[in-house]
């Protein structure tokens, strides 16, 4: 079609130039005055199209951003192998033995040059440098062989237990590694090193109620004594951190106590009958990230007593599956959505209020973690919004403990109002507190969570200012609880997603393809709106 | 155009961010979190809505992180690729005609009320019209004229050629307008 063609060219260019003001309407059309009919309404519609001024709500922006960071550390990106062996050899390129290797550590390699990487990797690792690295710093050469040492134990450990006491020796060589990088004023390595603890500690933690009964409790026992040692040496480095590493090691310092009410919650938890294989909700396709293997259910039925359980401000008590308090029930694992069920008469979105604000505290969730167990008192209290108004009435009847809808990963949730009666994974008598969104997946791929990389890479973990740390649960008294009207509000129901849009940039794949409708459901956020929340920068 | 230093510190936290780094990618979450919402709200009707896939749109690109390259195209036409993927399935999912939310706080650079509430009904119309094109014209409309990107990033968004975006261009006017003559009629 030249002609179409040839307009499309006039009609843009003529757009170009009246948007650019270089030309007005009249002027584009006094050069084509054969083409008024058609072109003149065009432009005239198109100069119309103008940008969409509208501003997301601060306080829902801010709790996205809380709901985003602590989501972010539960899942895992899909990294790049280039940038892990990258990373990976960055330390030893600065080395004399790095340089050495340049021209095969260039990363653009054929397979020789890929072979002799990993000779020299092999050489490396099986040589003193092994031994070398274990006094690296972050930064320094052979931090990376490290760090490779650790993750190759992670994933060889045989089960969960052994992956579990692996991240908890990880942690212990973070923290040995902050302490010697506050010791020797080096900021940078204080910064990686908080961050890289908080992370690893938050998959220990995470990875609890995946751990054998049989074994859960010398484990456990573990953690709590190493947790309680690794706190005192936190607080001790936070105080004289520097500024720009204070943050991070608050953070490690947040994730450690949050760690620590955890594991204190699965050493009082009765142990669970049954044994998590059998679950139907146990899968791998279940969840998200780290925890994808974490039944939030199985996770709140484990690590919550009811002391600690934050119930609807104004229903009855609920089962510990409609308001389970530990992270993972946020929803954005496929079986969140199960969780987000309310008893009748209780306002649709879900309220987690602490009682009796007489002082100033602001729930704050951790990365890795739910908001709900570990707050952080700030410095302001502020009453927080709330998006009860815009909830669909809850109708259904209390949630059955047992009732756990289970959500096939192929399912996409998106069950508002029940108004999707197609959606077979949604138990008939769960209706979303509020309205539900699906998303489906953009292909099959990403619908299966991803399981703790064999190899992850190590990451940082974003930060978040806080000044002191305590739990609810560390208050038994109430005195110290009186945290919070801190509201946190559950959207239930989300958008799940996976998908994958294949944006310009991907290899081969084509950008514009549409998700399909089968998608994994996940729920999208559990809002905790802290409009004091300092945020991580 | 976009300013190089801006552009620079783009590339270096989206460097950052395919390597695993989850600060870099919430810096990049906080450069673009109002424009992805803005687009999605401008395709689907309810702020909540908007919020719930803008939220995904970010999640999404984190976990497929490691497969974006850098092209020298704008991340965020990336980003935009993954919203319009999300806000198409949300309505194969729900059937539901976008209308505009009351809550939308529109904030207009023009202050006589007038002329704002005239300026609001027309991009009311030509929202309403918009989101009933086809997905493909509604990508390379709202890219074009909402998110002012070149063809080339749009091309390189769609996965098409330059020239068949300015032909899609062409016939999404064409057929917006279509759609708004018949409202008016």
């Amino acid at each position: 079609m030249p002609a179409s063609d040839s307009f499309a060219e006039i009609l843009d260019q003529s757009l170009e130039e009246i948007r650019s003001g270089t030309a007005t309407l009249d002027e584009v059309m006094t050069r084509h005055p054969e083409l008024r009919g058609e072109l003149a309404p065009l432009l005239d519609l198109a100069t119309h199209i103008t940008r969409f001024e509208v501003v997301p709500d601060p306080a829902r922006r801010l709790a996205a951003r809380q709901a985003f960071i602590e989501k972010l550390h539960e899942i895992p990106a899909e990294i790049a192998w280039r940038h892990w062996l990258g990373r990976l050899l960055a330390p030893a390129r600065r080395h004399w033995l790095g340089r050495l290797l340049a021209p095969a550590l260039s990363l653009r390699l054929g397979a020789p040059g890929l072979a002799s990487v990993l000779v020299a990797v092999a050489l490396v690792t099986s040589s003193g440098a092994v031994y070398a690295s274990e006094q690296a710093l972050p930064g320094e050469p052979f931090y990376g062989v490290k760090l490779a040492v650790e993750q190759v134990r992670l994933a060889t450990a045989r089960d969960e237990q052994s992956r579990f006491e692996v991240r908890l020796d990880i942690a212990e060589h973070r923290l040995a590694e902050i302490d010697r990088s506050a010791a020797t004023n080096n900021e940078a390595a204080l910064q990686a090193a908080a961050q890289s603890y908080a992370d690893v500690m938050a998959e220990a933690s995470n990875s609890l109620p995946v751990l054998p009964d049989n074994t859960a409790g010398r484990v456990i026992e573990r953690l709590q004594s190493n947790l309680q040692q690794q706190q005192q040496v936190l607080a001790r480095i936070a105080e004289n951190a520097p500024p720009n590493a204070r943050d991070s090691v608050v953070m490690a310092q947040a994730v450690a106590q949050k760690g620590l009410g955890r594991a204190n919650a699965s050493s009082n938890a009765p142990t669970n009958p049954t044994p998590r294989t059998s679950s139907p909700t146990d899968s791998k396709g279940s969840g998200g990230g780290d925890s994808g293997g974490t039944d939030p259910l199985e996770s709140s039925r484990r690590s919550v007593t009811p002391s600690t359980t934050s119930r609807p401000a104004t229903g009855p008590a609920a089962d510990l599956r409609a308001t389970p308090t530990t992270g993972e029930r946020a929803s954005w694992d496929a079986g969140g959505a199960t969780t987000t069920t309310t008893p009748a008469g209780t306002p649709p979105t879900r309220a987690v209020a602490t009682p009796s604000a007489t002082t100033s505290s602001t729930v704050t969730p951790i990365p890795g973690f739910g908001e709900e167990a570990t707050s952080v008192p700030l410095t302001t209290a502020t009453a927080l919004p709330s998006r009860t108004s815009q909830t669909p009435t809850a109708t259904r009847e209390p949630s059955i403990p047992t009732a756990a809808a289970t959500l096939s990963p192929t399912a996409t949730v998106r069950g508002g109002n029940g108004r999707d009666p197609d959606d077979a994974t949604s138990t008939p008598s769960s209706t979303p507190i509020r309205r539900a969104t699906v998303v489906g997946t953009g292909d099959g791929e990403d619908d299966t969570p991803t399981p703790t990389p064999a190899l992850p890479p190590t990451i940082q973990a974003t930060t978040t200012t806080a000044t002191r740390i305590a739990t609810a649960t560390d208050q038994p008294d109430g005195h110290s609880r009186d945290a919070s009207p801190t509201s946190t509000v559950v959207s239930p129901v989300s958008p799940t997603v996976t998908p994958t849009a294949r944006g310009r940039g991907r290899d081969g794949e084509d950008p514009t393809r549409s998700p399909s409708p089968s998608a994994s459901a996940t729920p999208l956020l559990t809002r905790t709106i802290t409009p004091t929340q300092t945020g991580h920068r | 155009m976009t300013d190089p230093t801006t552009q620079e510190n783009e590339d270096s936290l989206v460097t950052q961010a395919i390597g695993g780094d989850k600060f870099a990618f919430t810096q990049l979450y906080d450069l673009y979190y109002d424009r992805v919402y803005r687009h999605v709200l401008y395709r689907v009707p309810s702020t909540e809505d908007a919020e719930d896939i803008t939220q995904v749109v970010f999640l999404q690109a984190w976990r497929a992180i490691g497969r974006y390259h850098i092209t020298g195209s704008p991340f965020v036409a990336w980003l935009f690729t993954i919203a319009h993927n999300l806000v198409m399935s949300f309505y194969r999912r729900n059937r539901v005609t976008a209308q505009l939310d009351e809550d939308t706080k529109e904030e207009s650079g023009d202050t006589n009320p007038e002329r704002r509430t005239e300026m609001r009904f027309d991009q009311e119309c030509i929202r309403s019209a918009v989101v009933r094109l086809r997905p493909e014209h509604q990508q390379v409309i709202t890219l074009r004229f909402l998110e002012n990107l070149a063809h080339r990033d749009i091309a390189n968004s769609i996965g098409k050629s330059e020239g068949a975006v300015r032909v899609i261009q062409h016939r999404a006017l064409a057929e917006l307008r279509r759609i708004l003559e018949r409202e008016e009629a």
